[in-house]
C-alpha cells in the first residue's frame, strides 16, 4: 500500500454515530445462517407501472418551448428495457451481515485461510467505521441487516453441465436467455468474438468465454474465486494493494464481503488480442452485489477492458459496493471502460440501484498507463471516483467521463490523479448532463505531490442542464507540492439554448433529433475514447435515458 | 444544496443586538475554533495561533465575561509608530488603533456619516453576516465579543468624491482583538474605500475582524482591502455583503503579510441586477499561510458575479484558494466567471485551490478555472534573449502576472505601494 496515495483524502472525518436502525426482518421464517435454496419467484414488482406523470409543463399550449417540453418527456418516458427478471431457483443466504456470513462467503468459495483472514480483518475494520455522509446525494440510510450478500443460481455448483436435473438446465438455459436479451455474447461463436465475456451474475461469475484463446497467448481471465484457487500467489500478492481494505466505508464492507468478480492477469509484453469485458448483472430481490475485480498487467503489456451493468426494476433500492483494482507495471497499459446502465429508478425516484463503488489504478512502472472511460446512464445514486495513482515516472492517467442524471438520479462523481512520479501526466475531462429533477456532482482531486517534477494536469468539466430543476456542481479539489508542476482546471455549465435548438430545426430536424445531436456533440470528446463497440451503445443509452430533458 | 440559507439573511423581526449576541455567543461556544474537520477550513489549521497566542485567545468565553481586549491601553502606540499621513487622493482617512476608532487622528470627509462603535452600537449591526451557519463560528464569537470598529453610514445619492481609508494599526501588544465594522449605503449611494491592516512594530497578535456591507438598490462600493500585518501576526477577516437591486459590490483583495492570514468574503446577491466583482492577490514567503475563502450567493436571477485571484508562492508558504458560487433555483438569468492562478517559486510551496460551482438553475453561464505552475519557460528564454538576465527576468514576469490583479486598484497611490511592496518582496528572488 501507498502511504503517499492518502486513500482517506476523500472519506469524511468522523461524525457523531448515528444509531444504527435495527433491521425490520423481512423473513422472519429464516434465521439459520445455512444457506436456504427458495426459487427466487418474480417479485411483484417487476416492472415499475410506467405512470406517465410529465413535468408540469410550463410553457404556454402550442408554443415552441412547450412542443420541445412535450418532446423531451416523451423521449424520457420510453423506459428501460433491460428492467426484467431472470425467473431461476438460486442458493441464496438470509439477510443480515454478521461475521458468520463472511465465514460463509469464505466457506462457499473454499477459500484459503489467508483469504478468511483478510476478509476478517476488513469486517473487524468494517464495524469500527461510519457510514460516510460528505457526498452530494441524499438516499434513506442503508439497512445491511436486511440485504442479502450472497445469492447465486444453484446449478452453478455443478461443474458439468450434463450432469444438471432437469429443472437446472432449464434454469441454464433462462440464464442464456437473459445473457442474450441483453445482447450480451456468451455464446464463443458470435459474431462479436473480438470480446472475451465474464458474466457475474449476482454473486458469482456464471460464465467466461473465451478462456482458452486467451490462455494460449499466457492471458489469465476469469472469475476472481478461480484465481483464488488456481493463482493464489498472484491473487495474494496483489489483492486490496491499491484499494486497501482500510481505505473506505464500503471498500471495507466489500473487502469483508465480496463475491465474486473477474480477474485479470496479462503476462510480460503481452498484447491482450482481445477487448475483455465483465457484464454484471443483479437479479435477486433485496440482495447486494459486492463484486472485485483486479486486473494486472505486466510490464510492456496491453489490455481493454469493457464493463457493462444492467438490473431489474424494483420499488426498493439495491446496493452495489463493487471495488476495482487496476496494476500497470512498466510500459503497460490499461484502458479500462464503463458502460454503467444499473436501473435508475422510475420518473419518481422510486427504486434503482445505489452504485458506490470504489475504483482505482495504479501506474506502478515507469511509462504505464492507465486510462478510466465512463458513461455512467443508470443507477438511481452513483457515487464513484475512478482514480490514477501515478507512481512510476512518466506514468499516464486520463479519465473521460460522461455521466447523466434524469428524473430523480443523483450523481456525485468525478476522479482523483495523484501524482508522485516524475513528468507524470493526467487529463481529465468530464461531462456531466443533469435533467429533470437529475442532480450532478463533478468532484475530482489533483496532488501534485513533492517527487512529482514536471508533472502535467488538464481538467476540463462541463455541465450540461436540461430542465430547472436539475442541478449541476463542480468541486474540483487541486493540491501542489511541486513548482514545475503544472495544473490547469477549466469548467463551465450551461443548457441547451433555444438559439441552438432553433438553428437545427430550421433546418429540418425534429425536436428530438436536435437535442440528440446537441449532446452527442457536447458527448464527443468522451465517446471518442469508446472502444467502438461501446460508443455505439453508450449513444443510444443516453438518447434513451434522455427524457424530458430540454427546457 | 445550502438551502438552509434564508433568501433575506436579515430577519424579518430585528432582534436587539444584546439578543443576537447572546446567539453568537451559543453558537461560538457550540462550535468552538473551526478545525480541519470542517471543509471550509480543511487546509488552514489555526492551532500555531492558539500556540502563539496561548493565553491570549480564550478557549471557552462565558456569557457576561469581558473579553482581555477591554482594556483601554490602545493609545499606549508610540507615537513613531503612528503612521497617519493621509494616501495622496484620499478624501478622508480614519485611524483605527487595535480596531479602536482615533477621532483625534482621522479625518472624516462630509457626507459620510461615522459612528465610534466602541461607544454606541446601531442596532443593525450584526445582521448580515449570518451567525446560522456552523463554520462561521469566528463571526459568531466576533459578534458576541466585540466591542469595537465603525459604522459608516452614507446618504441616499451621496456620492463622495474620492476614496476613503480605514487605517487599521496593530500593535504587537501579543492582543486578541475582535473588531467589527458596517458599512451601509443608502439607495444610489457611492462610495470607495480602502480598508488597509497594518502592524508598524512587527509584533505578534490576533485579529479577529467582521466587515458587514449592506448596499440598498443602485448603490455602489469599491472595497480596497489590503492586509499588510506583521509575519508573525493573525488575520481573520470575514466581509458578509448584502446586495439590493442594481447595486454593484467590487472588491480588490491583497494580501501580503500575517502568519496566517484568512480573507473571507461572502456576498448576497439578493436582487436582480445586483452585481460583484471580487479580486485578489495574494503573495507568500517565509513559512505564511494565506487563505482566501468567497462565497457568492445568487439568490436573485440576474445577477452577476466575476471573480478573479492570483497568488504567488515562495519558500515554504502556503496559499489557498476556495471561491465557492452558487445558483439557487429561482435565480434565471445569472452568469458567474471564476478564475484562480497561481505561481509556485518554490519546491517547498503549495497551493490548494478549488474553485465550485453549485448550480440549481438551467439558466445561466457559468464558468470556472483554475491553474497551477511554475513561469513560462518560452517567456523566460524570449527575455533573456533580449539581454535580461535570469533573475531580473522572472521579476518581470511575476511581477506581470500580479500586475493584472495590481491594476484593478483604482487609487494610483496605493497602486504604487502595493507594487513597491512587490518589488522590494521579490528583490531577494
Amino acid at each position: 500500500m501507498l502511504p503517499t496515495a492518502s486513500p482517506t483524502s476523500l472519506t469524511t472525518p468522523p461524525v457523531p454515530v448515528q444509531a444504527v436502525t435495527t433491521p425490520a426482518v423481512t423473513n422472519p421464517a429464516v434465521t439459520n445462517p445455512a444457506v436456504t435454496s427458495p426459487a427466487v419467484t418474480n417479485p411483484a414488482v417487476a416492472h415499475a407501472t410506467q405512470v406517465n406523470a410529465p413535468m408540469t409543463p410550463s410553457a404556454p399550449e402550442g408554443s415552441a418551448a412547450r412542443q420541445t417540453e412535450d418532446t423531451i418527456a416523451e423521449f424520457a418516458n420510453r423506459g428501460y428495457d433491460a428492467g426484467f427478471v431472470t425467473d431461476i431457483a438460486a442458493d441464496s443466504l438470509p439477510p443480515g451481515l454478521t461475521e458468520d456470513t463472511v465465514r460463509f462467503i469464505s466457506a462457499k468459495k473454499n477459500e484459503p485461510e489467508w483469504l478468511l483472514a483478510y476478509r476478517l480483518k476488513a469486517y473487524a475494520h468494517w464495524l469500527t467505521l461510519e457510514e460516510p455522509t460528505w457526498a452530494h446525494v441524499h438516499y434513506p440510510k442503508i439497512d445491511l441487516q436486511d440485504i442479502t450478500f450472497y445469492s447465486a443460481p444453484r446449478f452453478k455448483e455443478i461443474k458439468n453441465i450434463d450432469d444438471l436435473t432437469p429443472q437446472e438446465r432449464a434454469d441454464y438455459d433462462e440464464l442464456m436467455k437473459t445473457y442474450e436479451k441483453l445482447g450480451v455474447p456468451l455464446h464463443e461463436r458470435s459474431k462479436l468474438s473480438g470480446v472475451a465475456v465474464d458474466a457475474v451474475f449476482d454473486s458469482v461469475s456464471v460464465v467466461t468465454t473465451f478462456k482458452e484463446q486467451l490462455s494460449k497467448v499466457g492471458v489469465l481471465f476469469g472469475p476472481l474465486s478461480d484465481a483464488v484457487e488456481n493463482h493464489p500467489e498472484l491473487v495474494r500478492k496483489h489483492l486490496g494493494t491499491v484499494v486497501p481494505y482500510t481505505d473506505n466505508y464500503y471498500a471495507a464492507l466489500n473487502a469483508a464481503v465480496f463475491s465474486d468478480g473477474s480477474f485479470c492477469y496479462i503476462p510480460k509484453g503481452v498484447r491482450c488480442p482481445m477487448e475483455l469485458s465483465t457484464y454484471f448483472r443483479i437479479n435477486a430481490a433485496k440482495s447486494g452485489q459486492f463484486e472485485r475485480t483486479l486486473i494486472i498487467a505486466e510490464a510492456g503489456s496491453h489490455v481493454s477492458y469493457l464493463e457493462g451493468c444492467t438490473a431489474p426494476m424494483r420499488d426498493e433500492n439495491q446496493l452495489h459496493a463493487a471495488v476495482v483494482e487496476l496494476i500497470a507495471m512498466d510500459d503497460a497499459n490499461i484502458k479500462y471502460s464503463t458502460v454503467q446502465n444499473w436501473y435508475p429508478g422510475d420518473e419518481n425516484g422510486v427504486g434503482g440501484i445505489f452504485n458506490f463503488v470504489t475504483k482505482r489504478g495504479l501506474c506502478r512502472g515507469k511509462n504505464s498507463k492507465i486510462s478510466w472511460t465512463q458513461v455512467e446512464t443508470g443507477s438511481a445514486i452513483t457515487w464513484k471516483y475512478p482514480s490514477c495513482i501515478l507512481q512510476g515516472d512518466h506514468s499516464v492517467g486520463e479519465f473521460y467521463s460522461v455521466a447523466l442524471s434524469n428524473n430523480h438520479q443523483q450523481a456525485d462523481t468525478g476522479t482523483k490523479m495523484i501524482h508522485i512520479g516524475k513528468g507524470t501526466r493526467s487529463t481529465i475531462v468530464s461531462k456531466g448532463i443533469s435533467a429533470g429533477h437529475g442532480q450532478q456532482t463533478y468532484r475530482g482531486a489533483v496532488k501534485m505531490l513533492k517527487s512529482a517534477a514536471g508533472a502535467r494536469n488538464y481538467t476540463q468539466c462541463d455541465s450540461l442542464l436540461m430542465g430547472s430543476n436539475a442541478t449541476a456542481d463542480t468541486v474540483p479539489y487541486i493540491e501542489v507540492h511541486n513548482p514545475t508542476a503544472q495544473v490547469e482546471h477549466e469548467a463551465s455549465t450551461s443548457k441547451i439554448s433555444d438559439d441552438q435548438l432553433f438553428y437545427l430545426m430550421q433546418r429540418g430536424l425534429s425536436a428530438e433529433d436536435a437535442v440528440n445531436l446537441i449532446v452527442n456533440g457536447f458527448c464527443k470528446d468522451v465517446f471518442r475514447e469508446l472502444p467502438m463497440e461501446f460508443a455505439v451503445e453508450a449513444q443510444k443509452l443516453l438518447e434513451v435515458s434522455l427524457e424530458g430533458a430540454v427546457g | 444544496m445550502m438551502l438552509h440559507i434564508a433568501k433575506d439573511p436579515q430577519p424579518a423581526a430585528l432582534a436587539t443586538l444584546v439578543e443576537r449576541r447572546a446567539v453568537g455567543q451559543q453558537r461560538w461556544l457550540a462550535a468552538g475554533l473551526p478545525t480541519g474537520r470542517l471543509e471550509s477550513w480543511k487546509h488552514t489549521s489555526l492551532r500555531p495561533m492558539t500556540r502563539a497566542m496561548d493565553g491570549v485567545v480564550p478557549r471557552d468565553v462565558v456569557p457576561g465575561d469581558v473579553v482581555p481586549s477591554g482594556e483601554t491601553t490602545d493609545a499606549a502606540m508610540p507615537a513613531t509608530q503612528l503612521d497617519v499621513t493621509p494616501l495622496e487622493g484620499t478624501v478622508g482617512t480614519l485611524v483605527l488603533i487595535n480596531g479602536r476608532l482615533n477621532l483625534a487622528l482621522s479625518v472624516v470627509p462630509e457626507g459620510l456619516s461615522v459612528v465610534d462603535l466602541s461607544l454606541s452600537t446601531p442596532d443593525t449591526v450584526g445582521t448580515i453576516a449570518p451567525i446560522d451557519r456552523l463554520e462561521d463560528a469566528l463571526s459568531a464569537r466576533n459578534l458576541a465579543d466585540f466591542d469595537r470598529g465603525v459604522a459608516l453610514l452614507l446618504d441616499a445619492n451621496v456620492v463622495i468624491a474620492g476614496p476613503v481609508e480605514l487605517r487599521y494599526l496593530h500593535d504587537g501588544a501579543a492582543r486578541a482583538t475582535e473588531s467589527r465594522s458596517l458599512i451601509q449605503l443608502a439607495h444610489h449611494a457611492e462610495l470607495s474605500l480602502v480598508e488597509r491592516h497594518l502592524s508598524p512594530d512587527g509584533g505578534v497578535h490576533l485579529c479577529n475582524h467582521v466587515v458587514e456591507v449592506d448596499l440598498a438598490a443602485g448603490a455602489t462600493l469599491r472595497h480596497t482591502q489590503v492586509q499588510h500585518q506583521s509575519e508573525a501576526a493573525f488575520h481573520l477577516a470575514k466581509v458578509a455583503v448584502r446586495q439590493a437591486r442594481d447595486s454593484r459590490y467590487e472588491a480588490q483583495v491583497a494580501q501580503f503579510g500575517a502568519a496566517i492570514g484568512r480573507s473571507d468574503i461572502e456576498v448576497f446577491l439578493a436582487e436582480p441586477g445586483a452585481s460583484c466583482q471580487l479580486d485578489g492577490f495574494y503573495h507568500g514567503h517565509g513559512a505564511q499561510h494565506l487563505d482566501n475563502h468567497s462565497a457568492i450567493h445568487h439568490l436573485a436571477g440576474n445577477t452577476t458575479s466575476g471573480e478573479h485571484y492570483k497568488g504567488v508562492l515562495d519558500d515554504s508558504a502556503t496559499g489557498i484558494f476556495r471561491g465557492n458560487v452558487l445558483i439557487y433555483p429561482n435565480a434565471s438569468g445569472c452568469a458567474t466567471v471564476q478564475l484562480n492562478r497561481n505561481l509556485l517559486l518554490s519546491d517547498r510551496a503549495t497551493v490548494h485551490t478549488k474553485p465550485q460551482l453549485e448550480i440549481d438553475n438551467d439558466d445561466v453561464t457559468a464558468s470556472h478555472g483554475a491553474t497551477v505552475g511554475q513561469l513560462d519557460d518560452d517567456a523566460l528564454f524570449y527575455l533573456r534573449s533580449r539581454g535580461i538576465p535570469t533573475e531580473e527576468a522572472r521579476r518581470l514576469l511575476i511581477f506581470a502576472f500580479a500586475g493584472e490583479i495590481v491594476a484593478k486598484v483604482t487609487l494610483p497611490a496605493l497602486q504604487q505601494q502595493l507594487r513597491d511592496e512587490l518589488t522590494q518582496r521579490l528583490a531577494g528572488l
